[in-house]
């Protein structure tokens, strides 16, 4: 079976949250639920599975899953957090196709929601879960401090420059600005000086090139049925291809690693993901190509790796991305329209719903109904979840009906 | 602070300190004596760490045997930490973070001393355990 050809989302709902509409996640998630019921036609009682990612960092109830379909009243037959960090919020909506296709259900609602800005102290917040506790966070990292060990990887072994970087986070903001929801909106269109210029947090990372938190709360919602049922509703979105990959938990165990049947590169290394499989294991199921996709909305919580996901994705060779950054193309107005909504630089990260906010805009953008700067009449479109240390990856392929 | 998602820090005044684990134990013997150890595997002879109670690899589970490594090696890479994790560390600041290539075939996350203008990749490094709240085993720049 070809488990490119048997799901599509019928229904999509969004729910935002700021300091003047405070939202937990549990409300989020309820208002986007309902927003996608309503947009599938269908009752709550039509769902029969419920997928989530991990618990939102602003609810952090083991369990969340469940929670939240003891809170709707909704019973169902099968339910799990998916869980291999942020990039299980991606994986959802392939497990939802094999709920599909295995007969498990008719109707899968798989959500994600957080409101981290809202409810926690984000000054506070540090490397204590993605750093090894015993080997590396006794040392004083933070995120970016692990995340630069990539990055500084990146530029030994390939040429790139900190402009580089800069010209990253500028073509994000050129996105960014247009989103009302985008969180460094309020700054307005930047240059790569304003990056350069902004302080180091770990070098050689600065400011700009580091993803932002915000918007405050974010929630996505998507009603997945199968492709039979698809044509019934309103402006089917047709799952056509979805992979995962998973390497490592740790930095250390990265470096670690020596050998793998998986397409890592020369091991060891930090600068081939386990994106490159992923995306291999999708684009194989979907019978497409790189060539074949119109927009691509990523888990890009810094520059750099931003430039590496681009890579293993297949959009240019491994350490050519600098290329494809100074083409312009990923820019508005470019051929290859990159985080349309500003991505994680710009448009921000309110908690684990940062990798629902993806598919989200790629949903969005491919109904032509973006809250951004609308792209051009998409066909497919490619959605990344990451999460950890770099660690796990997930990738669905998305193709309006 | 424009950081990833991550846990709340602890908010306390003190060094955090390795959180041990069993395989673990006679590296942080070592530690005490100011002795870098690691495993390797008695079947294929690579080198292992972080410890572990089995080779990851080769196939078959093969048990794992300590050495003392010489505490030399290069840095694989680096970052200067300019805004630290927690109040406890901002009198640090700015310190090197590092992964080191040690010579016996293995890789460690470490403090790499020295100034960070000094410090890049290639870099030979040998260990050295400073005084501090925490012990911990910790690189410097060898002389060029
Ligand atoms: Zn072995």
């Amino acid at each position: 079976m070809n488990l490119g050809r048997v799901a599509a989302i019928v229904g999509m709902g969004d729910a935002y949250a700021d300091e003047d509409h405070r939202k937990d996640p549990l409300q989020l998630a309820s208002e986007a639920t309902y927003a996608a019921l309503r947009d599938a036609s269908i009752c709550k009682s039509d769902i029969q599975a419920l997928f989530t990612g991990r618990a939102p960092w602003a609810d952090r109830r083991p369990q969340w899953n469940n929670i939240f379909a003891s809170h709707l009243q909704l019973p169902v037959r099968l339910s799990s957090e998916i869980t291999m960090h942020g990039a299980g919020v991606n994986a959802m909506l392939g497990y939802a196709a094999q709920a599909i296709a295995t007969g498990l259900a008719e109707y899968v609602l798989c959500v994600q929601s957080d409101a981290t800005p809202l409810f926690i102290d984000t000054v506070a917040v540090g490397a204590a879960t993605d750093a090894d506790p015993q080997f590396e966070y006794p040392y004083g990292p933070t995120i970016p401090a692990l995340y630069a060990q990539i990055a500084c990887r990146y530029m030994h072994e390939f040429g790139v420059t900190e402009e580089d970087f800069a010209r990253v986070a500028v073509q994000h903001q050129a996105w960014g600005v247009h989103h009302p929801k985008a969180a460094k909106r309020r700054f307005g269109p930047i240059t790569v000086e304003t990056v350069l210029a902004s302080p180091y947090v770990a070098t050689p990372l600065r400011r700009w090139m580091c993803a932002t938190w915000g918007p405050g709360g974010t929630a996505g919602a998507f009603i997945v049925t199968s492709a039979a049922r698809a044509p019934s509703h309103r402006a089917a979105v047709y799952i056509r291809g979805f992979g995962s990959c998973t390497t490592h938990e740790y930095l250390t165990e990265r470096m670690g690693l020596r050998q793998s049947s998986f397409r890592l590169g020369a091991l060891p290394n930090l600068t081939t993901s386990g994106l490159a499989q992923a995306s291999s294991d999708a684009y194989r199921m979907a019978g497409l190509t790189p060539e074949d996709v119109d927009i691509v909305e990523l888990s890009g919580n810094f520059s750099h790796t931003v430039m590496i996901a681009l890579e293993d994705l297949g959009f240019c060779e491994k350490g050519k991305a600098v290329e494809l950054v100074r083409s312009g193309r990923l820019a508005p107005g470019g051929d290859l329209p990159l985080d349309t909504n500003g991505g994680w630089l710009s448009f921000g990260q309110p908690g684990i719903s940062c990798a629902v906010d993806p598919i989200v805009e790629a949903v969005r953008q491919l109904r032509g109904e973006a809250l951004g700067l609308q792209v051009k009449a998409p066909t497919v479109a490619l959605t990344h979840g990451a999460g950890g240390m770099f660690a796990c990856h997930s990738v669905t392929i998305l193709e309006r009906g | 602070m424009e950081l990833e998602p991550g846990e709340d820090a602890p908010a306390t005044n003190r060094f955090p300190v390795p959180r041990r684990t069993l395989d673990a134990e006679p590296y942080w013997h070592g530690v005490r004596e100011r002795r870098l150890l690691f495993q390797r595997c008695q079947a294929c002879r690579g080198a292992v760490f972080p410890p572990r109670s089995v080779c990851p690899l080769c196939e078959g589970g093969h048990p794992l045997e300590w050495a003392d490594s010489r505490g030399r090696g290069e840095i694989y890479s680096f970052s200067t930490v300019m805004r630290p994790p927690a109040p406890v560390w901002r009198a640090r600041a700015p310190y090197t973070l590092g992964i080191v290539h040690l010579d016996e075939d293995y890789y460690m996350f470490s403090e790499i001393l020295g100034p960070p203008a000094a410090i890049a990749i290639g870099r030979r490094v040998r260990a050295v355990f400073p005084e501090r709240e925490v012990l911990l085993p910790a690189f410097e720049l060898d002389q060029p």
